[in-house]
């Protein structure tokens, strides 16, 4: 079961998505593990997920959430256009693809 | 469009290198942290003194939209049980802020942060102004624990946050014990020295400053830093400006809100929380002592979220005919209601967009004027009432007054004018829109 964790600012924005990513990967048919966290909560689980993925309202807080991650998974901001429309799959498209790079 | 390229730029290279500072830099983001994560505690502490003046107290409002005193003639008696209620949350809430800003800037350096938070709790105890004994017994005064002592929380949790966590880095001031010793208490050791040094240190730099000061320190910081701060905040002209400049830092694709939350705080919180105070003791919010804070914000100009975008959404589903707008806003919509907009923010898009950036930061400004001028004209009373940031824009007003229908209606006001103000610019966003497929370009291609 693949991991991913969606960090945001409040986790509200990002809960929204996790909805969308769920919907996506219950289509393509693979069972995956999404769970939504504001940046100042996210340290544990950063230590158990695949890929972290951040909203691009924080962007500038990637250096805060590397140094928290230290290399072990990829740390990407999701591109804007598709975090403003909500698009859960090809949202989760490019987390799959970032954990295959990475495996 | 020259100068809306030229305007971008300049801000890029000027404002968005602050933007990102403040955004990592951990002393910064230990201070908004550690409100965030103290504030649950303040709104429940909030909505109970709600509760017990909208509900137990007989003139309450809805106490008497639902006749419960009719129903419950002694309700009022109960209001007792909740009164100490503040005592858990605003009261204390110094104690709380010194622990986390100590226990965060542990985590960002990779320190014990729970022995930090403890050692900072101990410390802030141990600057506090001495016992006072009456007949035989020792009381702590309750002046500096609350909002009026948030400076040197803040100073004391940073202070303690940095040296715990690089003396306990230190190899030469560990103690390892064996390893047959259970972890709790290798733990402990480690950072004993630390833990004793900082207390030293404290304790002498205390006495050097009672020595210099006789007040103490708490005096000192009150007078010299969180009061004029405070005035700072508390005057229309800091609370439009930080907004603006809130609303600023979305259009550049940062989150406004979370940039300035350190400054916000610390020229807002103590005056919110004295409001707070002021309604749990008197029942109502008319009079309450600071009728600017960042509470007009949250209760007038922020519905749908910054920038007032539940007025956008409102004004595209009335003029724009394009299917992408239209979209977008049913999308927007639901999250909208409960002032969250990353949705349209980055999806119609608003940041970065030349015509919608003007009644981004407009509306707003526009908004908070007239929550201001219903306060200081006494229509309304001033918002007392700490209320989730995420409740539906109007309700905010309507609760943080304790229930006053007028600022219901004044939110409603807001609302009718925010989306008049964004119908031309929405329309002139289409035109634009419409100009641009018939000439072929595209303004899509924005900064990663």
């Amino acid at each position: 079961m693949k991991k991913i964790l969606l960090v945001c600012a409040a986790g509200m924005s990002t809960s929204l998505l996790v909805n969308k990513m769920n919907d996506a990967a219950k289509d393509m048919g693979i069972g995956i593990d999404i769970v939504a966290l504001p940046i100042s909560e996210c340290s544990k689980a950063a230590e158990e997920v695949d890929v972290v993925l951040l909203g691009p309202q924080v962007r500038y807080q990637k250096a805060q959430v590397d140094a928290i991650v230290d290399g072990r998974v990829p740390v990407e901001v999701i591109e804007m256009r598709a975090y403003g429309t909500m698009n859960g799959s090809a949202i989760l498209d490019r987390a799959l693809e970032l954990i295959d790079q990475n495996q | 469009m020259g100068f809306m390229a030229s305007f971008e730029r300049v801000m890029e290279k000027a404002l968005v290198p602050v933007a990102a500072k403040l955004n990592s830099q951990r002393h910064i983001v230990a201070i908004r942290d550690a409100f965030i994560l103290a504030f649950p505690i303040t709104l429940a502490g909030s909505l109970i003194v709600l509760l017990n003046f909208a509900v137990l107290a007989p003139d309450g409002f809805i106490a008497k939209m639902l006749f419960l005193n009719k129903l419950f003639p002694n309700l009022a008696d109960f209001q007792q049980v909740f009164a100490p209620v503040l005592n858990g949350s605003t009261s204390i809430l110094s104690i709380f802020i010194v622990f986390l800003i100590a226990r965060n800037i542990a985590i960002a350096m990779k320190a014990d942060d729970l022995l930090c938070g403890l050692t900072a709790l101990s410390t802030f105890f141990i600057v506090y102004p001495a016992y006072t004994v009456v007949d035989g017994a020792n009381f702590l005064s309750t002046q500096w624990v609350g909002a009026q002592g948030l400076f040197v929380a803040m100073i004391i949790g940073l202070l303690v946050g940095e040296i715990f966590s690089r003396l306990s880095k230190s190899k030469r001031l560990q103690i390892t014990m064996p390893a047959s010793v259970p972890p709790a208490i290798a733990r402990t050791f480690k950072v004993l020295f630390p833990i004793v040094i900082i207390t030293v240190l404290f304790s002498v730099g205390n006495a050097i400053i009672l020595a210099i000061y006789p007040n103490g320190i708490h005096e000192l910081i009150y007078a010299m830093i969180q009061t004029p701060l405070k005035n700072l905040g508390t005057n229309i002209f800091s609370l439009i400006i930080l907004a603006i400049v809130s609303n600023l830092l979305w259009v550049f694709g940062i989150h406004g809100p979370n940039t300035v939350a350190a400054i916000r705080e610390g020229m807002f919180a103590e005056a919110g929380l004295e409001n707070l105070n002021y309604v749990a003791a008197h029942g109502s919010a008319w009079g309450a002592p600071y009728p600017v804070t960042w509470a007009i914000n949250d209760a007038f100009a922020n519905y749908g979220g910054s920038g007032m975008t539940l007025g956008l959404i409102i004004a595209i589903f009335i003029a724009s005919r394009r299917k992408e707008y239209r979209d977008i806003g049913k999308l927007s919509i639901a999250p909208g209601i409960f002032n969250i907009n990353e949705p349209i923010i980055f999806g119609l898009p608003v940041v970065l967009n030349p015509i919608l950036i003007f009644p981004f930061i407009l509306v707003p400004a526009i908004n908070i004027l007239i929550g201001y001028i219903a306060i200081t004209t006494k229509l309304i009373p001033p918002i007392a009432y700490a209320v989730p940031w995420t409740t539906p824009g109007p309700l905010i007003a309507f609760f943080g007054t304790g229930g006053n229908w007028m600022a219901l209606v004044i939110g409603f006001v807001c609302l009718a004018v925010s989306t008049l103000v964004y119908l031309p610019f929405v329309l002139a966003s289409n035109k634009a829109a419409a100009i641009q497929e018939s000439t072929g370009t595209s303004n899509n291609d924005l900064p990663a």
